[in-house]
């Protein structure tokens, strides 16, 4: 790894803190508007940057879940609820060291999972053939439908448009082109950079247009109590922490699940178990250790589904997974094998942006949660700037600004309408391997579509979707 | 009422979709390129008629005009962008969305200058785009 490397990937990690500080910008879209970026960098330079990005972005939401009330992402929801609790009650820097500290532990914790576990699968991956592909594709979908918020059938509509948009273009079986309707720049398909910023930094404008824009006040954080959280840390225990590392790399690891689900799952487990449930949300420590110990452990588990089949657990991932793919990578087993190189630096990367979250959390967090008071009423025109640049710039083409401009309006319109975009990029991402694995199993079937229920693995992944389904479609009755 | 309406939009949008790709070929012994699409719409037909009856309420009021402002700035900048060129258009549309956020005065000038010579200087100078 060289020097250079190692500058994007602190360079990663602390514009991910940056975007996470401040409400309204998130992991997804910052990854977003910088992946034109990457294009010009080294395989390891761009990975690292992203990874960084990834890792900081996460850790970054909690800050101003608990300073302003304000979840930096959808992950940080949880910790809101005993972050600002603790906050008010004085304890901001208790509050944040914790948050701190849990991150670090979870994400070295999700590591180790990623570095034991993504060669191993992706060696399993290799006994999957058409059938299991597009039944784990399914999985996946359903998993992703199901989690996004809103109704099951919410959430699967995102995913089947997200699919329909992946249509689009050549054939990738018959020479045929499809839904182009003669536009010579759809002919390739509809590149994924236009809609990754459309769907979350575009319509992300559109929707916070509408909102009230108040500055908020700046948080005051005195430095030197921010380790006020170690006696804490011994009285807590290592147990919780454990607990919720491991359901956090767990669902990390299943394709679709997301860092919102691991903090909430973590979060109401530690509930369950604790002898004095009903304190949870009234600002007590292990309402912030429980979710946040459980969302970073899931950035670890959440690349391993990634590396190992390419399929995606989450946005972020989905976007990394497109850097991977214009980086020349395939994931799977080739990757492990061919691109050792590749894969050695991204390991030692991620524990190295742990270890960047550690110490910059704890040096420099009272000047990084002043940024939660900038002025939005400046800081969204840039953004929208910003994004509509990176759009051209990704494919150099005024059409790639105008599909961008298109498909924010779209995910703006789906998102008033309380459907999830998360869906509709994975169903964009996954539907070549889903239709082609469809049709590939078609083609070799002696008796139509019995082959997807003949396999053990198969049939096994499929009624793992069905059971998925029907439990979140009786959830939201 | 608002899932009436986005029930509705995706039936529509099925139909549509649906007879886009009914021209494509079918393939003689193997599902071809029209068959993957054909399940698709009618996935997507059978999800927007169960919105559409089920109506739900989510999500609730009307867009909100400040965003239907922004979207049309947007859609302008894109149109405008090639033909008047990159420095023209970042500053006036910059500067239209901050005046449309409610801010005043000389700042939105400062901001919106500052704000094109900051991505032109990242864009067009670290990356090399050719901007028009």
């Amino acid at each position: 790894m060289t020097l250079a490397a190692l500058g994007f990937l602190a360079g990663g990690v602390a514009l991910g803190l940056v975007v996470g500080v401040i409400p309204g910008l998130t992991a997804t879209l910052a990854i977003a508007l910088l992946l034109p970026f990457t294009f010009s960098l080294e395989t390891v330079e761009a990975l690292l940057a992203l990874t960084g990005i990834y890792v900081g972005g996460i850790y970054g939401g909690s800050i101003t879940a608990i300073t302003v009330r304000i979840p930096g992402a959808p992950a940080n929801t949880m910790t809101l609820l005993d972050g600002h609790a603790m906050a008010r009650a004085g304890r901001t820097e208790e509050a944040l060291g914790l948050a701190t500290f849990s991150s670090f532990v979870g994400g070295i914790a999700g590591g180790v999972v990623l570095v034991l576990f993504a060669p191993q699968l992706a060696r399993l991956s290799l006994e999957f053939q058409s059938p299991e592909i597009f039944s784990l594709v399914v999985l996946a979908l359903v998993a992703v439908s199901a989690v996004s918020t809103g109704p099951l059938t919410k959430g699967l509509a995102a995913t089947t448009l997200g699919l329909m948009l992946s249509t689009v273009g050549l054939d990738r079986l018959v020479p045929v082109s499809r839904f182009s309707m003669g536009v010579p720049d759809l002919l390739a398909g509809i590149p994924l950079l236009p809609v990754v910023i459309g769907l979350f930094a575009l319509s992300e404008l559109f929707l916070q247009a509408g909102e009230k824009l108040e500055s908020l006040e700046k948080p005051a954080i005195q430095w030197r109590r921010m380790f006020d959280f170690v006696p804490t840390v011994k009285r807590v225990g290592f147990k919780l922490f454990a607990k919720s590392a491991a359901i956090g790399a767990f669902v990390g690891a299943l394709p679709g699940g997301g860092a919102a689900m691991s903090a909430f799952l973590a979060y109401t487990e530690a509930k369950r178990s604790a002898p004095n449930p009903e304190a949870f949300g009234t600002g007590i420590p292990e309402g912030i250790i429980a979710p946040e110990t459980a969302n970073n452990a899931m950035t670890g588990g959440a690349f391993v589904p990634m590396l190992a089949f390419g399929i995606p657990g989450d946005a972020v991932t989905a976007v990394i997974l497109g850097g991977l793919i214009i980086q020349g990578l395939t994931p799977g087993p080739t990757l492990f094998r061919d691109a050792g190189e590749v894969m050695k630096p991204l390991f030692i990367g991620y524990f190295l942006a742990y270890a960047l979250v550690l110490v910059l959390g704890l040096a420099l967090l009272p000047w990084f949660a002043r940024l939660a008071t900038i002025d939005r009423k400046y800081l969204l025109p840039f953004i929208g700037a910003v994004s509509l640049v990176a759009a051209y710039a990704s494919e150099r083409t005024a059409f790639a600004m105008g599909l961008t401009v298109a498909i924010g309006v779209f995910g703006f319109a789906l998102r008033r309408s309380g459907y999830p975009l998360v869906p509709v990029l994975l169903g964009l991402i996954l539907g070549p391997l889903l239709e082609t694995n469809f049709r590939r199993s078609l083609m070799l079937s002696e008796n139509g579509a019995w082959i997807f229920v003949s396999s053990p693995l198969s049939a096994g992944l499929l009624i793992g979707a069905a059971v998925l389904a029907i439990y979140f479609a009786r959830q939201h009755r | 009422m608002r899932d009436r309406v986005s029930g509705a939009a995706l039936l529509l949008l099925s139909l549509v979709y649906y007879f886009q790709a009914r021209g494509l070929p079918s393939g003689r012994n193997e599902p071809g390129p029209v068959f993957f699409p054909t399940l698709l719409s009618v996935v997507l037909l059978i999800l927007g008629l169960v919105i559409l009856v089920r109506g739900w309420r989510a999500g609730g009021g009307k867009a909100r005009p400040r965003s239907l402002w922004v979207i049309g700035v947007t859609v302008l900048y894109a149109l405008a962008f090639s033909s008047i060129g990159f420095a023209v258009a970042t500053v006036l549309y910059s500067g239209a969305v901050a005046l449309v956020l409610g801010r005043r005065g000389w700042g939105v000038l400062v901001f919106s200058v500052a704000a094109t010579a900051f991505i032109y200087s990242i864009f067009g100078l670290g990356l090399g785009v050719p901007l028009p």
